[in-house]
């Protein structure tokens, strides 16, 4: 992507300029949340929504590269860098801290939806909603006190993904990361942005990363 | 112009702070189509969740949530845009695919 106002040539997904006078700049990445319609609206029943302009024409909304998503093709211009651990086309949460990279495949997610992490030294919750295939990651700290989580099994709140803490057993909303019950209440964990991605294009930009894959039976 | 065709959501704020990690490689930028080929929104219109009554309950979404302001982006029509620039909470930001 370019910008208007020196025209230097930005990369989306890395949020930083490549060329031109801005080269060198990062943009500030803020958390945003990659999920369905019906569960962005239980949680955020106010939201506003996009207008296209051309809501009466169905067929102009139809996503032109529904097609692409399901397919193997890996972009149109070859990438540089090949990382076969898991499948290119596989979607995994990416992370960057301290310049260092990270990503969650959401097949391992799915099996494994509440992830209490420590990546360069912060601790961190990955949490993954199977229903709406939605992930997020927070800092598991509260008051700077670290916590541990697991998924609660009742009591969920319009079927979305349920926590307790090991510390004082409260429970949470696991996609907005606040505390619904118990000593903890009103609380809410520090967000992490993170990017959805497919493998093979975060790979690309971090060829380095690292990539979580406990829970599936084997070392890659 | 685009480099690589793949699907990636992110909302950035329009601050700029210098840092590395990426492995940006100038030399390989390849242009595929005119500039604004993919004409970004420039100036977005919103209408409440009533109003989405062409969305259904599994299309996928971009969601944001800064002060208390929340917005959805329909990934259908980002794919047609891209980027959208838009002040949400106060804040410039992109939102881009």
């Amino acid at each position: 992507m370019y910008d208007h106002q020196t025209e230097s040539l930005w990369s989306h997904l890395a949020g930083a300029a490549v060329t031109g006078p801005m080269k060198g700049e990062k943009l500030k990445p803020l958390q945003s949340m990659f999920t369905r319609w019906d569960t962005w609206r239980k949680l955020h029943s106010t939201s506003k929504v996009l207008s296209s302009g051309r809501e009466s024409f169905f067929s102009s909304m139809r996503d032109p590269y529904e097609s692409y998503y399901r397919s193997a093709d890996t972009g149109i211009i070859p990438t540089r860098v090949s990382d076969k651990r898991i499948y290119p086309k596989e979607y995994v949460l990416g992370l960057v801290l301290n310049e260092k990279a990270k990503a969650y495949p959401f097949s391992v997610l799915s099996r494994q939806p509440v992830v209490n992490d420590t990546f360069q030294g912060a601790p961190l919750l990955v949490i993954f909603d199977s229903e709406s295939a939605t992930g997020a990651i927070f800092k598991r700290q509260i008051d700077g006190k670290t916590l541990s989580f697991k998924q609660a099994h009742q009591g969920a709140e319009q079927r979305l993904l349920s926590l307790t803490d090991d510390v004082t057993g409260s429970r949470w909303q696991g996609l907005t990361g606040t505390a619904v019950q118990g000593s903890l209440k009103g609380k809410t964990l520090e967000p992490i942005p993170m990017t959805p991605s497919f493998w093979f294009g975060w790979v690309d930009h971090y060829p380095n990363t690292e990539l979580y894959l406990h829970g599936l039976g084997e070392k890659r | 112009m685009k480099s690589f065709l793949f699907p990636v959501s992110l909302a950035l704020v329009l601050t700029v702070i210098p840092a590395t990690g990426a492995d940006l490689r100038p030399d390989e930028i390849v242009t595929v189509l005119p500039k604004d080929a993919i004409p970004a929104i420039l100036r977005p219109r919103f209408g409440d969740s009533k109003s989405a009554a062409w969305l259904s309950g599994r299309d996928l979404v971009v969601g944001v949530e800064l002060s208390g302001d929340s917005r959805a982006y329909p990934v259908a029509t980002l794919s047609h845009h891209e980027i959208v620039n838009d002040t949400v909470g106060g804040q410039p930001i992109a939102v881009t695919w």
